[in-house]
């Protein structure tokens, strides 16, 4: 749990120190509007993917397992 | 000579791609590639695995097949790469073909010449080069004046005029001189010329990672170093619940999971970048600058020969008053008869129309002498029987007319003030004292330009025309062709001043330019784009050389720059999206012995846990292959916003990379289980 929440900032940082030494560059037709809908739509889609990708197959030992397990009658 | 790319899958490249991918398989290699150096130490495990399988006698089948995909999978991507470089190579040798291995006379110390192989040729050497002979070497011109045929490198058919001193002494190895006798001192070591640098730029193992490959990298590793640690305590939560998972159950787990498709093909799209500006027939210096190719928003143009063709062409004649059209045209045609410059023959053929002449020759005037244009003069003209007619800029006439005591017509001068605004270079036209009036020239916009200045603006690309004209004539250039902005009255350095200014706004700023006083200018601007025809010292400033010498090249730079990024945005989507599927094909199968109720989640009804971690294994490998055209290619790219650009790319790549592997899987599944292969 500990690393999968902090050890994956790592890169994440190194990509933001890189992102850090460009240029600022201003606002131009050619600049993604992040307000729009559909950006909003991936940022969350990417977030709930690379969650979902992280915590998948735990989640899949763990609460699904012990729902299906429960459905047959199974209970700790 | 377009160099057309070569077919996508012509056998001998392919071929040699294949051969080439084996070697490739060197981790010292593959040590630049992280995501696929992880699928190799996996496919080492899995191999051993297997090999004590057979050893120790138990069932090998599966341990086998995963071996196998898996170095499969590291052989795909090492195809894609040697693939992408091996056609870059063609392309390149097909350029290098045009030189020769001609003898050169190379000027020896005593001015004697000495013939020498071409490929003895050093830098700073002098050769002598004359009629109809092969120039030896990358050079520049530094006595002399030839009209030189480079249609072998840049598929141009009209000889071009090169000469020393000016911003014209650039010459290319490998193109003929029709006429003249010229003295070229040699600029660079054989295989040091443009092409061996360029072809260089193709081979991986030379190409220094752009910025934006770096980061993209560490983005993958990190996803790769997640998906390890997934795998890693995935292990742990199983033996906590009393069960184990075989190694190369996990091995597989872990290779479905990393962004394999895009780790692989990564260096195939940087590769491929260069592949594609060469058939532009650009010559890229630096993988750097085709990235920032890409993410360019300014692009100063000179207005000559980008925006406008390179003469201006007469369009209207304005007599002054008590001036006949037909005699203001008379004397026009004969101050333009001798003169050959493009401007001139549009006079005339001006004069032609305006008279109703359909004669192919008219002659000058017996005992008439051509005064041609000069510096100082500012005008050209003709003389015979005491006649005197002059043409030339309006104060230059002005002052000529005041010498003999004619003054410039109130009407004229209104007339030329008016050309001017609108953008036009005015002419005026004069016999001894009296003005007759003012011819328009007017630069031709070249076809096309508008549409692509428009397309330019839809990216977010702002375009900056440079000219030397005056502020009046240039607004109404920008205005006709759709230029954003334009900096008139340009000095030399203005174009340095200039990108300075866009650069301190935070721009990346591309330009294209050949003069020696480009060169400062040219160092400085994020996309530099040097004319082959261009100076040595321009050449060198710059970071890309276009050998057809087209300013309007740098627009289809910009493209292609901008598809490199977009094609590596879509290909990594697709990779992660994949992941999903993957899950669903791999998870149920794992845990299907002990908890046979998790087969709810074996969403696609794959037959046996065996065959659906096969089918997860095979898809993940031949995406890659598949994904080849695409990459090479480059992402579908239409001039929109950037929106636009995401949303369509985010549905085609996003639900298409968590749609595709589902309907893959499941087919690959069917095929495994017809095939007893689980």
């Amino acid at each position: 749990m500990l690393v999968g929440r902090f050890a994956t900032i790592l890169p994440a940082l190194a990509l933001a120190g890189s992102l850090a030494q460009k240029r600022i560059v201003p606002a131009s037709s050619a600049s993604l509007p992040v307000a729009s809908p559909l950006f909003v739509i991936m940022l969350v889609g990417t977030v709930i993917i690379v969650g979902a990708l992280t915590f998948f197959p735990v989640f899949v030992l763990g609460p699904i397992l012990d729902h299906l397990l429960l459905a047959t009658g199974r209970t700790f | 000579m377009k160099i057309n790319m070569p077919g996508l899958w012509q056998s001998d490249l392919v071929a040699q791609a294949v051969r080439d991918s084996i070697p490739k398989l060197d981790p010292r290699s593959l040590w630049r590639n992280p995501v696929m150096l992880a699928v190799e130490i996996g496919a080492l495990l899995t191999t051993l695995i297997s090999a004590g399988d057979i050893i120790q006698g138990r069932p090998y089948g599966f341990d086998a097949q995963i071996s196998i995909w898996l170095w499969f999978t590291i052989l795909f991507a090492n195809f894609a790469e040697a693939l992408a470089e091996g056609r870059g190579r063609a392309q390149a040798e097909t350029l290098r073909s045009a030189r020769s291995e001609a003898k050169a006379h190379r000027i020896i110390p005593g001015d004697r010449i000495e013939d020498v192989s071409a490929l003895d040729l050093r830098k700073g050497d002098l050769v002598l080069v004359e009629d109809g002979g092969i120039i030896p070497g990358d050079g520049e011109i530094s006595e002399g004046v030839a009209l030189v045929d480079e249609s072998a490198i840049t598929g141009e058919s009209a000889p071009v005029v090169r000469e020393a001193g000016g911003n014209l002494s650039g010459v290319t190895g490998g193109t003929r001189v029709l006429s003249g006798k010229v003295t070229i001192k040699i600029t660079a070591n054989p295989g040091e010329t443009f092409l061996d640098q360029m072809i260089g730029m193709v081979e991986s193992a030379k190409r220094q990672k752009t910025p934006n490959e770096k980061a993209l990298e560490i983005l993958l590793i990190g996803l790769t170093c997640l998906f390890l640690v997934v795998v890693v305590s995935l292990q742990a939560f199983a033996g906590y619940m009393g069960l184990s998972i075989a190694a190369t159950v996990l091995v597989a787990l872990l290779v479905c999971l990393m962004p394999t498709t895009i780790g692989g093909l990564l260096p195939a799209i940087g590769i491929a970048g260069m592949d594609r500006l060469l058939s532009h027939n650009v010559i890229a210096m630096s993988g750097r600058a085709v990235e920032a190719s890409g993410d360019v928003d300014v692009v100063l143009m000179d207005k000559t020969g980008t925006i406008t063709l390179g003469n201006r062409m007469a369009t209207q004649f304005l007599p002054a008053v008590g001036v006949k059209k037909e005699e203001l045209a008379q004397a026009a045609m004969f101050s333009s008869l001798a003169d050959e410059t493009p401007e001139g023959r549009s006079i005339v053929d001006l004069c032609k129309e305006t008279l109703g002449i359909r004669g192919r020759d008219i002659r000058a005037p017996e005992g008439s002498s051509f005064i041609p244009f000069s510096a100082e003069s500012r005008m050209s003209g003709i003389d015979w029987d005491k006649r005197e007619i002059r043409k030339g800029a309006h104060d230059a006439i002005g002052e000529y007319v005041e010498q003999r005591g004619g003054s410039m017509p109130e009407d004229i001068r209104a007339a030329v003030e008016s050309i001017a605004r609108e953008g036009g270079t005015p002419l005026v036209v004069a016999e001894g004292s009296r003005i007759l009036g003012a011819i328009r020239l007017k630069d031709v916009l070249k076809t096309g330009i508008r549409d692509r200045l428009i397309n330019l603006r839809k990216v977010g690309i702002r375009s900056v025309m440079i000219t030397g004209d005056n502020p009046m004539t240039a607004a109404a250039i920008a205005a006709e062709a759709g230029i954003d902005d334009f900096i008139g009255q340009a000095r030399p350095e203005a174009k340095l001043e200039a990108i300075r200014k866009y650069q301190r706004e935070g721009h990346l700023v591309a330009m294209i330019g050949d003069g020696t006083n480009d060169a400062p200018a040219l160092a400085q601007a994020d996309v530099a784009v040097a004319m082959n025809a261009g100076t040595q010292a321009a050449r060198e400033a710059a970071n890309m050389v276009d050998l057809d010498s087209n300013p309007a090249k740098l627009l289809d730079i910009v493209e292609i720059g901008k598809q490199i990024l977009i094609t590596r945005g879509a290909l990594t989507t697709f990779s992660v999206a994949n992941d999903v599927s993957k899950y669903f094909a791999i998870i149920p199968a794992v845990f299907a012995a002990e908890y046979p109720m998790l087969s709810v989640l074996n969403v696609m009804h794959l037959a046996t846990p065996t065959s659906a971690m096969l089918s997860a294994i095979i898809f993940n490998a031949i995406i890659i292959p598949l994904l080849i055209p695409l990459s090479l290619r480059g992402v579908h790219y239409t001039p929109t916003t950037a929106l636009e650009l995401l949303r369509r790319n985010l549905l085609i790549y996003g639900l298409g990379g968590l749609a595709v592997p589902f309907i893959g899987i499941k087919l690959i599944d069917m095929l495994v289980i017809f095939l007893h292969l689980e």
